[in-house]
């Protein structure tokens, strides 16, 4: 199964979720590759990059079976709209992982809808891969189109 | 003559909204793009950008104070009738500054806010001509906002 991981660009690290994806990595059924970002965690099991340009991102999104991800905005629905499966962990600020918890509201709206799996541990990696077969997922419906005809169009009459 | 406007944001998240904006522009606006400047940045002619840093940073007293200053002298240069926002606190100097100049602000609160306001949504709703919230719980924090749902 190919994998990709996504950490973003923030300058914080999430150590805690690449340590719980090198033990993934043992196992050699997993291909994993990582946009680490900031962390300072060194991966043994997979190789990995700290940031990738536009393209290349997307690339890899569309190359993988799985992505895991943090709960970034963009990483979380740059995925969803390529209609991959999820599985995301919101980064925590007791552990430095980001400036506030902000990234918990969102992974919670996504899961309760049933677009991704998450958790706000990533120690939980190992039992949401397990759910991952019998999950359903429900499709993104892309609400851009929309967006972007109102705010012109508010723009208009500025 | 056209309108020109400056599209602002911090990087990451902020950014892949602007983004979003960015490549729907109507051909009848000029604009240009204010960022923070990351290792991975592609870059283009009609970039600006400003150091990546974030509160809790050491040094982002002596980076804000730098990007006020910066702000200004972009501002000066393009002078800019719209300036347009999704936050975070980078894009706080550019916007005070169109307002003092009575140019237009429009700031779209982040995607990533579905219960909680961000600390530059906050301040800077009071100076926006238009306010933006991608969900309609927002509405609850900002009573003037307009909600037109997701930009993703």
């Amino acid at each position: 199964m190919n994998v990709f991981v996504i950490l973003g660009s923030q300058k914080f690290q999430f150590n805690r979720l690449l340590t719980e994806i090198d033990k993934l990595a043992e196992n050699k059924e997993y291909f994993i590759f990582a946009q680490i970002g900031y962390s300072d965690y060194q991966p043994k099991n997979f190789s990995f990059v700290r940031f990738l340009e536009h393209s290349k991102f997307k690339k890899n999104i569309l190359d993988a079976d799985l992505v895991i991800t943090h709960a970034g905005s963009g990483s979380i629905l740059s995925s969803l709209k390529l209609g991959k499966k999820i599985i995301a962990f919101s980064r925590d600020p007791k552990f430095n992982e980001h400036v506030d918890d902000h990234q918990r509201e969102l992974l919670d709206y996504f899961c309760n809808q049933k677009y991704i799996l998450g958790s706000y541990y990533p120690s939980d990696l190992f039992s949401l891969i397990n759910e991952l077969p019998d999950f359903e997922f429900k499709q993104y419906e892309p609400n851009t189109k929309q967006f972007i005809d109102k705010i012109y169009e508010i723009l208009e009459r500025l | 003559m056209k309108k020109k406007i400056a599209f602002i944001s911090s990087s990451g998240g902020h950014f892949e909204q602007l983004s979003i904006l960015i490549n729907n522009i109507p051909s009848k606006y000029d604009f240009i793009v204010v960022t923070e400047k990351t290792t991975y940045t592609a870059k283009s002619k009609k970039n600006y950008y400003v150091p990546q840093t974030n509160r809790k940073e050491f040094f982002f007293f002596f980076k804000f104070i730098y990007i006020i200053i910066k702000s200004f002298a972009i501002f000066l240069k393009e002078k800019p009738d719209i300036v347009i926002s999704t936050g975070a606190l980078i894009s706080i100097p550019l916007c005070i500054i169109a307002k003092i100049f009575k140019r237009k602000l429009v700031f779209i609160e982040s995607f990533a806010e579905v219960n909680h306001q961000t600390k530059t949504g906050k301040y800077l709703y009071k100076y926006s001509d238009v306010f933006i919230v991608q969900w309609k719980s927002m509405l609850n924090f900002y009573e003037n906002a307009i909600f037109i749902g997701s930009i993703y």
